[in-house]
C-alpha cells in the first residue's frame, strides 16, 4: 500500500522518473517479500516456546520515554535498546524464571523477575537520580552498545563549562574523539576528517542545515529542551543516510504526562523558559520552550561610539528559539507527535561616512516541522511514519542613503532551502537474536544557492533577480537493515540502504552496504565496520570562520554528489569493577566527489550567481586517524580523557597544483580532558582541558619584486614601474600554527528555594582561565622605514597572530517549578 | 562600487567583532620554508615594447629585509626567439629591464633567460605573442540620465577559432593627468555567463564576432587645492582592447581576490609561475588603444 501511494504522490514527475521508481518498488516489494520469508523461517525455527515481551520505558515522575534504556536478560546474555520512543521488544523462553534488568543513565536501574507463558505488554518506569548520582560510564553488558554510537547524557553535557556559559550540546559533542572544531567557540564540528556541512543534524527527524546561532558561537539547540542526543560517526545503521562524516540526531523532550513543570534560565547572553505538562494525564502532553539572545546588549559601547563618531559602526546581534512539542497516546497505544522549531538570527550595523548613512541588516533562520506516527501491529511489528518539512534562509542587505536627498541604494542576496520528506520506517524483532529494520524515505528539495538585486534611483535595473537559479532535486531511499546475534560472543549488523537521487536531467544511483560486527568477550568487545555514505549537496566555503554566507548547494547535472567509504574498527575495554571504560578505535576514510571554491574566486561577488562556473569538481579526501577515549565514573568523580591522532588531507587538480595538501583543520594531535567532581554543600566542580594542534595557514615561500598584474586591466600604470614587493605561495596549507590548548572551570551551585522550595542552580564559569591568546590567523605585515632611496628602504617582517578570545568569566541561574 | 565596499566593510567589522581586542604577538615559531633564493621574472613582451621586472627572491622569515635585498645586480636578460637567437636586453633601470625595438613579432613563440653568476641561470616557458584584434563599430554615447556623468561605449571585434584571451582597459583623461575609469559591462547576459571581468578568455564565443557594451563613469576623484576630494570631470576617455597570451588570463583568475582586500578570511591562491626554478610571470601582450572625446 505504501509502495502505490509513494507512485501516486510522484504522479507529477516525468515518466521515466515514474518507470524508474516502479522498478526499484517492485524491487522494494522483493525485499520485502525477502525479508518475510526470513521472518518466517525464524519464527519456525526459534521461537516455538518464546514469548514476547513489549512496551514503554520511561521516567516515573514525568512520563518522559526513555531513549537508548538497556533490558538486559542476563540468563540469555541477551540485551535490547528502547528506541527513540522508549519502546521496546524482546522475547525469552515461556514458563522460565527470567532476570530482567533495567537501566539507563541517570536513572535508577530497575531489576525483576518475570515468569511468562503468553505475550505481555510490558512498561517499566524508572526512578531518576540527582546530577551528583549520575555515573557517565556506560553499561557495557549491552551487545547493541556499538562502540561508533554515542549516546550522549544530555544532563552531564549542561555541567560542561562552555563559552559565556551557555552549555551547549553541540559543542559538547567536540570533546568526543575523533571530533575537532574550526574557528574558536563555534558550533562547526570536523568529524573524523570531514567537514560541518558532512554532519546530518535532526531534529526530532526533520534537518537543520544551519545549526548555529551568532555566527556560529552557540548552537541553535535549548539544552533544557532536548532529551536525547545519539551521535554516529562511523558503523552507520543503513537507517541513516545522506551525509558522509556523522549523524546527530536530537530528540526534544515530549512534556511531562504527570504534572505541569517549568524552567527558566538566565544567562549573560541568553535566557530561556520552558514550560511543560499535560493535555490529558498520563496520555497527552506539550512541551514549549523560548530561549533569546540579547547580545546585542553587549554590544551597546557601539552605539555610544557611534553617536560620538559617525563612522564607527553601531551593531546588534539578536537570536531567538521556539520549541513546540506536543503528542498523545491512543487507546491502542500508537502515537501520534507534532512539533515545530524556529529559529531566528538578525545582525545590524549602521555607519556614516560624510553624508551617506550605510546600513547593514543579516538575518538567518531555520524552521523545521514534524509530523509522527507510530504503529505498533503487535508486540513486535512496529511502523514509523514521519512528514517532515524544514527550510533554512539567509539574507543579506546593505543599504546607503544619501542623507541630504534621502536616496536610497541597496543590494541584497539571499539564499533559500525547502525541503519536504516521507518517511515510512518498520521494524521487528524475530527471534531474541535477530530484528529487522526496513523503510523507504522521498525527498523533495528546493535550493536557491544564492538570489541577489541591486537597486538604485537611478538605475533601475534588477537584473539579478531574475537570473538567480534554482533548484529541485528529488531523492529517495530504500533500506533494510538486519541486527543478528550469531552467538554469544559474535554480533552483527548488516544493512544496506539504495539511494536514488534525480536531478534536471541526471540520475544517481546508489548501493550503500553498511556493515558492523561486533565480538564480545567478558570485559572485552571488538568492533570492525564498513559503511558507504553519499550526499546529495554540498557546502561551499572559502572562509575560515563558517560564517553565515557558506553556501549550500545542491547536486546538479555537473555536480555529482560527493561520496565516502570508511573503514573502521576499535577495541572497548569495560572494567564495571574499576569503574573504568576505555576505547580504541581506528578508522580510514576515502572521500570523493568534493568541491571546493577555484583558488582566488571572490564569494562574496555578487556577479558569481552561477556557482557552478567557479568551483572545483571532482575532488577526493583521505582521512585516518586513531581514537582512545578513557571514561570513568562514580556518584561523585567522572572523568573524560580523549585522544585522537590523524591525518587529513584533500586533492584538486587544479587547486595546490593539483598536489594533495593537509585540510585546514588536519589537527594531528587532539586531546580533551572533562572533569566533574561533587564537592561538599552541593556544590559541584568541573572543568575541561583541551589541546589540539594548530590548524593550517597559507603563508607566503618568499617576495618577489614585482608581479603585481591584479590591476593590469587599468591604463594608470603608476604601480608596475615601482618597486613593489608581492608574496610567493607554492603550497596551499604550508604552515600549522601554534597548538590551541585552554583550561575551562566551572562551579555549580545546586539548591532549593527558600520560600517554594523549588530547585534552583547557580554556575559560575570562566573560560579559558590562563588566558591563553589561541592564534587562529598569522598575518606576516610589514611596514616601510628608513628613506626613500630605494634601495635602502626597510621592511620589517613582523608576524603577528590573531586571537578570538582570551578569558571569559560567565554566570547563570537555572530555576526549575 | 561603494555598496561592495561596505560589504566587504562588513566581514571585515564582522570580524573585528569577536575579535579586535584580542590581536596578539605571534605565539611559537613559524617553519621556515623558505627554498632559498631565486631569480624572479615578471613583466610582457609584445611586438612594440618589452618589460620585466628583473631579481631575487627574499626570505619571508628573515626579521626584515631592504628593497634593495631584491636587486639582482649581475642579471644578463635575453629574449630567445622560436630559432633559438637570443637578443640581449641591455636598457636597465635598477630592476626594470625595457626595450621598445626588439622586432618582436605576433603569433610566435618567445622565451625569456635570465642569467646571474649568483644564482645561475632561468628560461621561461614559451610565451605567444598573441594577434592584434582590432576593434570596430565603435559607438560612444553620452549618459546624462545616470547618477554620474557616463559614457556608454559599445564595440564589436572578431574573434578567430582557437583559445584566444582578451583584455580591455579603460581610463579617463583629463589635460595630461590619466586616471582608472570606473566602468561595467553592460551586457548582462555576457556579465554573468562569459566575461570574467576585463580579461576573458573567448571560451563561449569561439570564432565568432562578439559585440561588446561598456559603462564608463567620466569623472574621477581629485585632490584640489585645498586637499580635499574633488570630483573631476574627464575630458577624453581612453579604452585600450587586444589580447593577452593565456598566463596573465590564468594568473589573473586565480587573484581575483586580492583585488577586492579580503584575502584574511579567504584561501590564499597558489602563485601561478612561467619561471622554472624561479618565481614570477610573463606573458605576451598585443593592444590598441583608442580615445575619446567628450563632450
Amino acid at each position: 500500500m505504501f509502495s502505490i501511494y509513494v507512485i501516486e504522490i510522484l504522479n507529477n514527475y516525468d515518466s521515466s522518473f515514474l518507470f524508474m521508481l516502479y522498478a526499484k518498488v517492485i524491487i522494494y516489494m522483493r525485499l520485502n517479500v525477502l525479508l518475510i520469508l526470513i521472518c518466517t523461517f525464524h519464527k519456525v525455527g526459534h521461537t516455538q516456546n518464546n514469548v514476547r515481551l513489549a512496551g514503554y520505558v520511561t521516567a516515573a515522575d514525568s512520563g518522559e520515554p526513555l531513549i537508548g534504556a538497556t533490558i538486559y536478560v542476563p540468563n540469555l546474555s541477551y540485551s535490547a535498546v528502547t528506541d527513540v520512543y522508549g519502546r521496546y521488544s524482546i522475547s525469552f523462553p515461556a514458563n522460565e524464571v527470567q532476570k530482567i534488568q533495567i537501566s539507563y543513565v541517570g536513572f535508577k536501574p530497575l531489576d525483576t523477575t518475570l515468569v511468562r507463558s503468553t505475550d505481555a505488554i510490558i512498561d517499566f518506569q524508572l526512578k531518576g537520580i540527582s546530577l551528583q548520582e549520575i555515573e557517565v560510564t556506560a553499561n557495557a553488558t549491552s551487545w547493541k552498545l556499538q562502540h561508533q554510537v554515542n549516546q550522549v547524557p544530555v544532563e552531564r553535557l549542561k555541567t560542561i563549562p562552555m563559552l559565556l556559559g551557555q552549555p551547549d550540546v553541540i559543542k559538547a559533542l567536540s570533546f568526543l574523539p575523533g571530533v575537532s572544531t574550526g574557528f574558536e567557540g563555534t558550533t562547526g564540528l570536523y568529524v573524523r576528517g570531514g567537514t560541518p556541512d558532512q554532519n546530518l543534524i535532526l531534529l526530532n527527524g526533520a534537518t537543520v542545515y544551519n545549526a548555529s546561532h551568532l555566527f556560529g558561537f552557540q548552537s541553535v539547540f535549548d539544552p533544557n529542551a532536548i532529551k536525547d542526543i545519539k551521535f554516529i560517526k562511523g558503523g552507520f545503521p543503513a537507517r541513516y543516510g545522506g551525509r558522509l562524516s556523522s549523524i546527530i540526531d536530537i530528540t526534544m523532550k515530549e512534556g511531562n504526562k504527570i504534572e505541569r513543570k517549568g524552567e527558566f534560565t538566565f544567562g549573560i547572553i541568553n535566557s530561556s523558559i520552558l514550560m511543560e505538562g499535560p493535555i490529558k494525564k498520563g496520555k497527552s502532553a506539550y512541551m514549549a520552550s523560548a530561549r533569546a539572545a540579547y547580545l546585542g546588549l553587549l554590544l551597546l559601547p557601539t552605539y555610544f561610539a557611534s553617536r560620538k563618531q559617525d563612522d564607527k559602526p553601531f551593531n546588534t546581534l539578536l537570536s531567538y528559539d521556539l520549541n513546540f512539542k506536543v503528542n498523545h497516546e491512543f487507546l491502542n497505544r500508537d502515537k501520534i507527535f507534532f512539533s515545530i522549531y524556529l529559529g531566528q538570527d538578525a545582525y545590524l550595523t549602521q555607519y556614516k561616512v560624510d553624508s551617506t548613512l550605510f546600513g547593514t541588516n543579516l538575518g538567518w533562520g531555520n524552521k523545521t516541522m514534524n509530523l509522527r506516527y507510530i504503529k505498533s501491529f503487535s508486540n513486535n511489528w512496529f511502523a514509523n511514519t514521519y512528514f517532515n518539512f524544514n527550510t533554512y534562509n539567509l539574507r543579506e542587505d546593505f543599504s546607503q542613503q544619501n542623507i541630504e536627498d534621502k536616496q536610497n541604494t541597496g543590494y541584497f542576496r539571499q539564499s533559500n532551502i525547502k525541503e519536504w520528506s516521507l518517511k515510512q520506517h518498520f521494524s521487528t524483532s524475530i527471534t531474541p537474536y535477530l530484528s529487522f529494520f526496513g523503510g523507504m524515505e522521498i525527498q523533495k528539495s528546493s535550493f536557491l544557492p544564492i538570489n541577489a538585486a541591486f537597486e538604485s534611483p537611478d538605475y533601475d535595473i534588477d537584473y539579478l533577480t531574475d537570473k538567480s537559479i534554482k533548484y529541485q532535486t528529488i531523492s529517495s531511499a530504500m533500506f533494510v537493515e538486519t541486527e543478528w546475534q550469531l552467538s554469544k560472543w559474535l554480533n552483527t549488523n548488516i544493512g544496506f540502504r539504495y539511494l536514488w537521487l534525480g536531478t534536471a536531467n541526471k540520475n544517481y544511483f546508489s548501493p550503500e552496504p553498511r556493515l558492523s560486527i561486533t565480538a564480545k568477550t567478558k570485559n572485552i568487545s571488538f568492533n570492525v565496520g564498513y559503511t558507504k555514505m553519499r550526499q546529495y549537496l554540498h557546502l561551499l566555503s572559502n572562509s575560515s570562520l563558517g560564517l553565515t554566507s557558506d553556501l549550500w548547494v545542491p547536486i546538479t547535472d555537473n555536480v555529482a554528489p560527493q561520496s565516502a567509504d570508511q573503514f573502521s574498527g576499535g577495541i572497548i575495554f569495560d572494567l564495571p569493577k574499576l569503574k573504568w571504560e576505555i576505547t580504541v578505535e581506528a578508522f580510514y576514510k576515502n572521500l570523493s566527489q568534493q568541491i571546493e571554491f577555484e583558488e582566488g574566486v571572490n564569494f562574496f561577488d555578487p556577479s558569481n550567481l552561477n556557482w557552478e562556473n567557479i568551483v572545483e569538481k571532482e575532488g577526493r579526501g583521505k582521512a585516518y586517524g586513531f581514537e582512545y577515549l578513557m571514561k570513568y565514573g562514580d556518584p561523585k568523580f567522572n572523568m573524560w580523557l580523549s585522544y585522537t591522532l590523524s591525518w587529513n588531507r584533500r586533492q584538486f587538480e587544479d587547486i595546490n597544483n593539483g598536489a594533495w595538501y593537509f585540510h585546514q583543520y588536519d589537527r594531528r594531535n587532539n586531546l580533551s580532558l572533562t572533569l566533574d567532581y561533587g564537592l561538599k554543600n552541593n556544590w559541584r566542580f568541573s572543568s575541561n582541558f583541551v589541546y589540539q594542534s594548530g590548524s593550517w595557514i597559507t603563508l607566503p615561500t618568499a617576495f618577489q619584486i614585482g608581479g603585481r598584474f591584479i590591476t593590469y586591466t587599468s591604463i594608470d600604470q603608476s604601480e608596475f614601474g615601482s618597486p613593489s614587493t608581492t608574496d610567493v605561495i607554492t603550497q596551499r596549507n604550508n604552515q600549522r600554527l601554534p597548538d590551541y590548548h585552554r583550561l575551562d572551570v566551572s562551579f555549580v551551585k545546586t539548591k532549593t528555594t527558600k520560600k517554594r522550595q523549588r530547585p534552583a542552580q547557580w554556575a559560575f564559569g570562566v573560560y579559558n582561565l590562563y588566558g591563553r591568546k589561541n592564534t587562529y590567523n598569522i598575518i606576516l605585515s610589514g611596514r616601510l622605514i628608513g628613506s626613500q632611496d630605494i634601495e635602502n628602504i626597510t621592511r620589517t617582517i613582523n608576524p603577528y597572530g590573531v586571537a578570538a578570545f582570551s578569558i571569559v568569566p560567565s554566570i547563570s541561574y537555572n530555576l526549575k517549578w | 562600487m561603494c555598496m561592495f565596499k561596505s560589504k566587504t566593510s562588513y566581514f571585515i567589522m564582522l570580524i573585528y567583532l569577536f575579535t579586535v581586542s584580542c590581536e596578539t604577538d605571534f605565539l611559537g615559531t613559524l617553519e621556515n620554508n623558505f627554498e632559498g633564493e631565486k631569480i624572479t621574472v615578471n613583466g610582457f613582451i609584445s611586438p612594440d615594447s618589452i618589460w620585466l621586472q628583473i631579481g631575487k627572491s627574499v626570505s619571508p622569515y628573515a626579521g626584515s629585509f631592504k628593497i634593495g635585498d631584491f636587486l639582482l645586480r649581475d642579471a644578463q636578460v635575453f629574449i630567445i626567439r622560436e630559432d633559438g637567437r637570443e637578443l640581449p636586453i641591455f636598457s636597465k633601470d635598477g630592476y626594470n629591464y625595457t626595450e621598445s625595438q626588439m622586432g618582436l613579432e605576433p603569433l610566435q613563440y618567445y622565451r625569456v633567460k635570465v642569467i646571474s653568476s649568483t644564482l645561475g641561470k632561468v628560461v621561461t616557458d614559451k610565451i605567444l605573442i598573441p594577434d592584434l584584434t582590432t576593434i570596430y563599430n565603435i559607438k560612444q554615447k553620452d549618459r546624462s540620465d545616470f547618477f554620474e556623468p557616463a559614457t556608454r561605449v559599445s564595440f564589436t571585434f572578431d574573434d578567430t577559432s582557437g583559445n584566444h584571451f582578451y583584455l580591455t582597459q579603460f581610463a579617463v583623461k583629463k589635460d595630461t593627468i590619466v586616471k582608472n575609469g570606473v566602468h561595467w559591462l553592460d551586457n548582462i547576459f555576457l556579465a554573468e555567463t562569459c566575461i570574467e571581468r576585463l580579461a576573458f578568455s573567448d571560451q563561449c564565443f569561439d570564432g565568432k564576432s562578439l559585440a561588446l557594451d561598456y559603462m564608463l563613469i567620466n569623472t574621477y576623484q581629485s585632490l584640489d587645492a585645498t586637499r580635499k576630494a574633488a570630483k573631476v570631470k574627464a575630458d577624453s576617455v581612453i579604452i585600450r582592447f587586444g589580447q593577452i597570451s593565456e598566463e596573465l588570463y590564468v594568473y589573473r583568475k586565480k587573484n581575483i581576490l586580492d583585488d577586492d582586500a579580503i584575502i584574511e578570511i579567504n584561501q590564499a591562491p597558489i602563485s601561478y609561475s612561467n619561471v622554472p626554478n624561479g618565481y614570477g610571470l610573463v606573458f605576451g601582450q598585443n593592444w590598441k588603444e583608442y580615445t575619446f572625446k567628450l563632450e
